[in-house]
């Protein structure tokens, strides 16, 4: 465990220190959101029943630009190489690069969602679910991508091979979260909203689970 | 302490690079391994330390004990020197000697970017790695690259000194700065 704690810190470390990857992560997001709400000017009622979809899909946007690098420096600099003589599992490599990929680029986008809503016309009762439903689904995102990047590991031109394996994976958390909302936008059902939110957590929790051990077991074939 | 290879095969994309090399190096020996590019000396030594897969033949190797300094040496560009070296010492437990900083000519850069660092500094700042490690069997990929002559002789003064603590040595390097190895393999005549 103190090897694992201190790799976790290390990682921290270096994803914290590039600072200009979550700074423009945050920006390319609100400009998406910038821009479809300059679209849709003054059809507020369509930005607020669109606003949590909208959300979801200009997150996992923003996410795929920093899916590919998430262990390419570890592969090319010889870390894993080190990791791999120092029998570190990839097993928990891989979870520790997913969390530490869930604090750099998810919860930052996470924490400014509320101000972002505003030019989307999100209904202010809507925010604090907006912001449930990312925190339980956006860890799946980010496990997910961890194994589409270990797919990717020693092609040096893969283009769009990552995005399209992976992106039919992304399906689930995206029903379930914007499901969620939907049906507290639309029904008012706070029930409904609770059991969307438990599938969205299942998902998340088993694509949680499972990713990293998919990860390590295609980070290891890397060297077979 | 032994290392022992017997009829080692290796082929990389279905090409044979190693073919039936067989050698064994007991504590207090240098094994050096030369050969042409693309000879298969750094496959060698990256199946020696179970890095790589072989398709036929045995290792034997306590691989708890094994240290490999490859062209790349998991330095982080992101991240000072300083970072760097403190988090190798918790990682090996073994607190990195300062005097070494000194001599290497790193201790002015501690609070430098790695990538900032040339090429030789790097080189140096993984050398440091190295003798953190406290490991018995080195295998050595090019380590006197981009070293100037000051720190190319500490490292072959370092070299001996683990020959005489008993250390197990493999280098691969195309310089003759090892006069006296105990074995020497050619993997051009193999």
């Amino acid at each position: 465990m103190r090897i694992y704690r201190l790799i976790f810190l290390r990682e921290l470390k270096k994803v914290f220190s590039y600072k200009a990857n979550y700074i423009f992560s945050l920006m390319f997001y609100s400009a998406i959101i910038f821009l479809v709400s300059i679209g849709l000017q003054g059809q507020n009622s369509v930005l607020t029943n669109v606003a949590p979809g909208l959300i979801w899909v200009a997150i996992i946007l923003v996410l795929f630009l920093s899916f590919e690098d998430i262990f390419h420096d570890d592969y090319y600099d010889g870390t894993l190489d080190i990791y791999l003589i120092e029998d570190i599992t990839f097993y928990g490599f891989a979870l520790i690069k997913s969390i530490s990929h869930w604090l750099a680029n998810c919860l930052p986008m996470i924490i400014i969602t509320p101000i972002i809503g505003i030019f989307v016309n999100l209904d202010s009762e809507i925010i604090i679910p907006m912001m449930v439903t990312l925190i339980i689904g956006t860890p799946a995102l980010s496990s997910i991508g961890c194994m589409g990047s270990s797919l990717i590991l020693s092609l040096k031109i893969h283009g769009l091979i990552m995005p399209i394996i992976i992106l039919p994976l992304f399906l689930p958390i995206l029903v379930f979260g914007v499901g969620a909302l939907d049906v507290l936008i639309f029904n008012g059902f706070e029930e409904l909203f609770f059991r969307q939110l438990a599938l969205l957590a299942g998902v998340s929790g088993l694509s949680m689970a499972f990713c990293p051990i998919a990860s390590a077991y295609i980070i290891k074939t890397n060297y077979d | 302490m032994s290392v022992s290879v017997k009829n080692l095969s290796c082929s990389k994309s279905g090409i044979q690079i190693i073919s039936n090399i067989s050698f064994s190096i007991k504590t207090g020996e240098i094994l050096k391994i030369s050969g042409e590019n693309g000879s298969g000396k750094t496959t060698l030594l990256r199946a020696i330390s179970g890095l790589s897969s072989h398709n036929s033949g045995e290792i034997l190797i306590n691989k708890n004990q094994v240290f490999l300094l490859g062209h790349n040496a998991g330095i982080k560009q992101n991240l000072t020197v300083e970072e760097d070296l403190e988090f190798w010492s918790e990682f090996y437990q073994n607190k990195h000697d300062n005097e070494i900083l000194n001599r290497l000519g790193l201790h002015s850069k501690k609070h430098s970017q790695c990538r900032y660092l040339s090429q030789g500094q790097k080189q140096k700042l993984a050398l440091t790695r190295l003798f953190c490690a406290d490991r018995k069997i080195w295998l050595l990929d090019e380590p006197f690259s981009f070293l100037d002559e000051d720190s190319s002789n500490f490292l072959l003064s370092k070299i001996e000194d683990h020959r005489k603590n008993d250390g197990i040595t493999i280098i691969v390097s195309h310089q003759n700065l090892i006069e006296n190895p105990d074995l020497s393999i050619n993997l051009g005549d193999c």
